[in-house]
């Protein structure tokens, strides 16, 4: 009798977990709060690009010299497809380390910098030339964009870190706009640190357009 | 043997969850599954150390999530162990030695070290293949065609029927997959209008789908296919439970999933699943199989005179059969896990003992370097464009057919995909004569979330027959163009 209530608690238990796994992902509410979600959320294929990505893993050494990190010098595993493990990290947030992986399993000058570089290009070319003189009359003219994602010390430490080139494709594109381009410039992020000192009276802004209401509480701010 | 239709308490859902049957499907799984990951697990395991460990290139799925320590790191040695551990117990489970234990360990280790590597390792067939280890762990799998089960006959003891319900929540499994999936597809822009589907297609970067490229020359062919999986998706789980729609959900799903191969590139993730449908063998179905299999047993055995099962048994010492199972198969996977740790050493994944000491790297050129170091450009005008084709109907808001032959009378339909993102953008689409003269010239605004425009002409008896070229401009600079031939109508005079 035991076993069946054991089994019967299992049952309950992981078909609430595969409930709330769809719920989660049809209403899109908190479907990545956890990294366990990934195991009940089902989203293969969840997003697509018109543009094909790769990524590189390079070092600049202190006498200027650049050098490849990937493909890693020892041999390249391709998990899926004739693709190194690198060009499957979408958000750039894994590369630094296969960098300093390298560097400490290699013989090499001191480095000064190391940079991940996103390389795109529009996936059309990627089509067979049978199908490209189907689909279009001129001649394939691969063109290559290069975009820096980030840039790093030699123990993996972030100096800098842009954003997608599709996502800064996707910028250019929207504020390719005279007025947005103003809007922007007359409205700059700001962030008061003096709230906690003092009764904040009206909010301190750099545009009087921006001013909506006044606040007479204080609001503690930090430890 | 035979399978009695019990009564249950709890009525038709305890009769559901607990009717007891013999486990033919989920032995079957249990055989196939780990073979399966054998073939993802073997070639990983010589890079254990730069995949799984703080020795290596860790990629934690939960960086992803913002959990930056929620997977312990292992040291070099202690993956390699982990994975040698993994990949005995997948063998041993696909034999069925110690069979719960063996999945026991398989669900705990190949989950963790999947999440430590969401480049390589981590993918949606892995998660699958995750819950399908864990019900068969907590299923009584090793009860039939297993070492198990022959250890048990041996003592005298007949197979066991078991409760059903581990392989109904396979089942539960297999049908949430898709109804998740079909979600996916519901939310995802660009799905049921093709462009999603084509540009899945010219991806590479899972193996070749020679098919699929083709196959993205016909818009109208992939939008089909999008409803029809997605319609499918959805019904699965509600029809996956009577024979007779059950059967059509399974050979529907065996196509889609076979189709996957050449269009897309799959492999493992169309094994995994296709192999999940084990789950819906009902043991009906193989009781009416297994005298056919008998026989063939029988006459392949036929064939080879002397061979018994009592020759396999003899092979075995006799202090091995009288060892209880869990400690030999400590023994063996203690041998097995030191003897990797050695061969992995002896390897030398990262080559520093070589003769030559470390690697060195290699050097770039220079021009190279400052070409991807370069700030970033802005896209070119034609690498905006994904496709300019030119037809007469339209089907599903794409060309049906292209064509380049229009006769007068005809209704030319001249349609821009445009790849995302873009800006607010003018596009014009203009008529040239066969001496580039333009003829017509017609423009529309192309807004930011729009990834198509099309343009109409009508070919009327004003358009003398003739070469002409279709042109897409943008930005004042040619993007697409298309040669097309009007010819007269044989069916109507083209004077007056």
């Amino acid at each position: 009798m035991f076993k069946r209530w054991l089994a019967g608690a299992f049952i309950v238990a992981y078909l609430a977990a595969l409930g709330s796994g769809v719920v989660s992902h049809a209403l899109a509410f908190q479907q990545n709060a956890h990294p366990m979600m990934y195991f009940v959320v089902w989203d293969m294929f969840c997003g697509w690009s018109a543009y094909a990505s790769r990524t590189h893993v390079i070092a600049e050494g202190e006498s200027g010299k650049f050098y490849r990190l990937t493909p890693t010098p020892w041999g390249e595993y391709h998990p899926y497809s004739d693709l190194g493990r690198q060009h499957y990290d979408s958000f750039s947030s894994h590369c630094q380390r296969i960098g300093t992986n390298v560097l400490r399993h290699t013989r090499h000058e001191p480095i000064s910098r190391m940079y991940v570089v996103q390389e795109a290009w529009a996936k059309k070319y990627n089509v067979p030339d049978a199908v490209w003189d189907r689909l279009y009359e001129e001649p394939k003219d691969i063109h290559r964009y290069y975009h820096l994602r980030g840039v790093y010390t030699p123990q993996g430490q972030a100096i800098e870190l842009n954003d997608s080139w599709i996502n800064y494709q996707h910028m250019v594109s929207v504020t390719d706009t005279r007025h947005l381009q103003f809007a922007m410039t007359k409205s700059r992020p700001m962030y008061d640190t003096t709230v906690g000192h003092r009764q904040m009276t009206r909010p301190i802004v750099l545009s009087p357009a921006d001013v909506q209401s006044e606040s007479t509480a204080p609001t503690p701010v930090g430890n | 043997m035979s399978t009695e239709q019990a009564t249950v308490r709890g009525g038709r859902l305890g009769d559901f969850f607990f009717r007891q049957e013999y486990p033919f499907g989920m032995a079957v799984l249990r055989i196939v599954l780990p073979l399966i990951l054998l073939l993802l697990i073997i070639p990983r395991w010589s890079h254990s150390r730069e995949f799984y460990s703080s020795d290596g290139a860790v990629a934690p799925l939960a960086h992803d999530y913002g959990y930056m320590n929620f997977t312990p790191e292992p040291t070099g040695t202690m993956a390699v162990a982990l994975m040698t551990i993994l990949l005995f117990c997948l063998i041993t489970a696909s034999l069925g030695w110690c069979t719960r234990l063996s999945l026991a360990v398989c669900t705990v280790l190949y989950a963790y070290l999947n999440l430590l590597d969401t480049l390589s390792s981590m993918t949606k067939y892995s998660v699958i293949a995750t819950h399908l280890l864990l019900l068969l762990a907590v299923s009584d799998c090793g009860s039939l065609w297993s070492i198990d089960a022959w250890r048990r006959r041996q003592r005298g003891i007949p197979p066991r029927k078991s409760a059903v319900w581990p392989r109904r929540l396979v089942q539960v499994l297999v049908g949430v997959i898709y109804f998740g999936s079909a979600f996916t597809k519901m939310h995802s822009p660009g799905f049921f209008n093709s462009d999603s589907l084509r540009t899945w297609m010219w991806t590479n970067v899972n193996n070749t789908n020679t098919l699929g490229e083709y196959l993205a020359l016909y818009p109208v062919a992939l939008i089909i296919m999008a409803h029809i999986s997605s319609i499918w998706e959805t019904l699965f789980l509600f029809l996956c439970w009577r024979s007779w729609s059950r059967n059509i959900m399974i050979v529907m799903g065996i196509g889609f999933h076979l189709a996957t191969v050449p269009m897309l590139g799959l492999i493992i993730f169309p094994m995994i699943m296709i192999a999940s449908y084990l789950s819906f063998l009902e043991p009906e179905t193989v009781e009416r199989l297994l005298p056919r299999f008998r026989g063939l047993a029988r006459r392949i055995q036929a064939m080879f005179p002397g061979t018994t099962r009592r020759r396999f048994s003899q092979h075995i010492p006799g202090a091995a059969l009288r060892m209880p199972a869990v400690l030999l198969f400590m023994i063996m996977l203690s041998l097995t896990v030191v003897g990797g740790i050695e061969i992995e050493q002896l390897l030398d994944p990262y080559a520093e003992r070589s003769p030559d000491g470390p690697l060195t790297l290699v050097e770039m050129e220079p021009a190279q370097a400052k070409r991807m170091l370069a700030p970033t450009t802005r896209l070119r005008e034609k690498d905006k464009l994904l496709a300019f084709e030119v037809g007469t109907n339209v089907a599903g808001g794409v060309i049906l057919a292209n064509r380049s032959v229009f006769s007068v009378g005809d209704s030319l339909f001249a349609q821009c995909t445009l790849n995302p993102p873009h800006e607010d953008m003018w596009i014009e689409c203009n008529l040239l004569d066969d001496r580039g003269r333009t003829v017509e010239r017609q423009g529309q605004f192309v807004l930011r979330d729009q990834n198509r425009t099309g343009y109409f002409y009508p070919i009327t008896q004003l358009w003398e027959p003739g070469n002409y070229s279709l042109v897409v401009i943008s930005g004042g600079q040619e993007i697409g163009r298309r040669s097309i031939r009007i010819v007269a109508d044989a069916l109507r005079p083209v004077a007056n």
